[in-house]
């Protein structure tokens, strides 16, 4: 099973006002060529992919966000499964792509390579809706779940150690600035700029 | 903290439109954190480290929340990480409340001296402006122009509080 093969079952899934995040590393192409939307927020960078979404996840609450991270990526700041757990924002889903090594850094493995066991840890963390996908239905089948249910989901993917190197073709602050501004005219309020804090300019 | 000076914090927050706070517990500002977690008004996140709870802010921002991160000296050595490679680098606005120790005269013990070689440099290498609330009476304006030059400029911005303020 690949990455691109779950993001293609992903992105024929979600809504286009899903909000979806991705880690940094080759995911984010991979998803960019997939579902190019405004939507998106690309290449949040390790440890901070899931947080993020939380944040997200807790002010927006009538939308579905969904985090694409990694196993290096939340390996970094595991104590954040036990913030997701405590919280359960309903409309948060999140999916580590996990490829047991830091692929885009050179392929050296992760703890998950050897006795790790993340779906586990983020089960007796809180998250009572952990699971792990070996194939491509059982991706699907967890997805569909994941995105229907009321409470957070955490998915593993065990995925293999590949990945096709595509480019978004913006930086993170291009990605910030349209992702924020979609966010303004979606929602009808201001983000950015002096209406946003009531003052004059 | 004294609780009227607790009661300071929490209402300059309330003031400057913050309605997002993550936070780790420290032993200066439980005070002030306790109203905010009491306070509907807010959504309060307790995170197990500091990083992941600038992260949560950065995430708060995107979706159109006013964030605020309120954490110890020590917290924003454990938060660098996050704030260069998301905060700085992206340009993203939060507010960063230190209750900060280690001043020449604070009747701080030998730990603390650490927090004088590190909160202020580690502040400028990091390119976050922020501004000093000694006194009760300076608070109210330091939290709001903070959080008004954060939000004008795209960048967080912190607001260091000590001497007085964090006194019980």
């Amino acid at each position: 099973m690949t990455r691109y093969e779950c993001l293609k079952i992903l992105a024929s899934l979600i809504k286009d006002e899903d909000l979806v995040v991705t880690a940094l590393g080759w995911v984010a192409g991979e998803w960019h060529s997939l579902r190019p939307k405004e939507s998106n927020l690309y290449q949040i960078n390790m440890g901070m992919c899931t947080p993020v979404c939380l944040g997200l996840a807790l002010v927006l609450p009538h939308r579905r966000v969904i985090a694409l991270d990694s196993d290096g990526s939340v390996l970094l700041y595991l104590g954040n499964i036990t913030t997701v757990a405590n919280k359960r924002p309903p409309n948060l889903t999140v999916i580590v792509f996990d490829n047991q090594c830091y692929l885009a850094t050179g392929g050296l493995p992760t703890a998950t390579a050897g006795v790790t066991d993340l779906a586990g840890m983020a089960r007796a963390a809180g998250i009572a809706e952990s699971y792990e996908a070996r194939t491509l239905e059982d991706f699907e089948e967890q997805a569909r779940a994941a995105l229907s249910r009321k409470g957070p989901t955490y998915i593993v993917a065990k995925v293999d150690a590949a990945g096709k190197r595509m480019s978004t073709g913006m930086d993170g602050k291009e990605s910030k600035y349209r992702f924020v501004r979609y966010i303004e005219r979606s929602e009808g309020i201001k983000i950015i700029g002096t209406q946003a804090m009531r003052i004059g300019d | 903290m004294k609780t009227e000076y607790a009661s300071i914090v929490y209402e300059s927050l309330k003031e400057a439109g913050i309605n997002f706070v993550a936070y780790l517990p420290d032993d200066q500002i439980h005070d002030a954190q306790k109203m905010i977690v009491e306070d509907p008004g807010f959504i309060t996140v307790p995170v197990a480290n500091e990083g992941e709870g600038v992260a949560a802010c950065a995430g708060a921002w995107l979706g159109g929340g006013k964030p605020a991160l309120i954490i110890a000296d020590s917290g924003l050595l454990v938060a660098t990480w996050p704030l260069a490679s998301l905060t700085v680098s992206y340009g993203i606005p939060i507010l960063i409340i230190i209750a900060h120790r280690g001043e020449v005269g604070d009747r701080a013990n030998w730990r603390f001296i650490t927090y004088k070689f590190t909160t202020e440099p580690l502040l400028h290498t990091l390119q976050i402006p922020y501004v000093v609330a000694k006194k009760p009476e300076e608070t109210k304006e330091a939290i709001t122009g903070a959080q008004l030059s954060a939000s004008l400029w795209q960048h967080p911005v912190a607001v260091l509080l000590a001497g007085e303020i964090l006194r019980d």
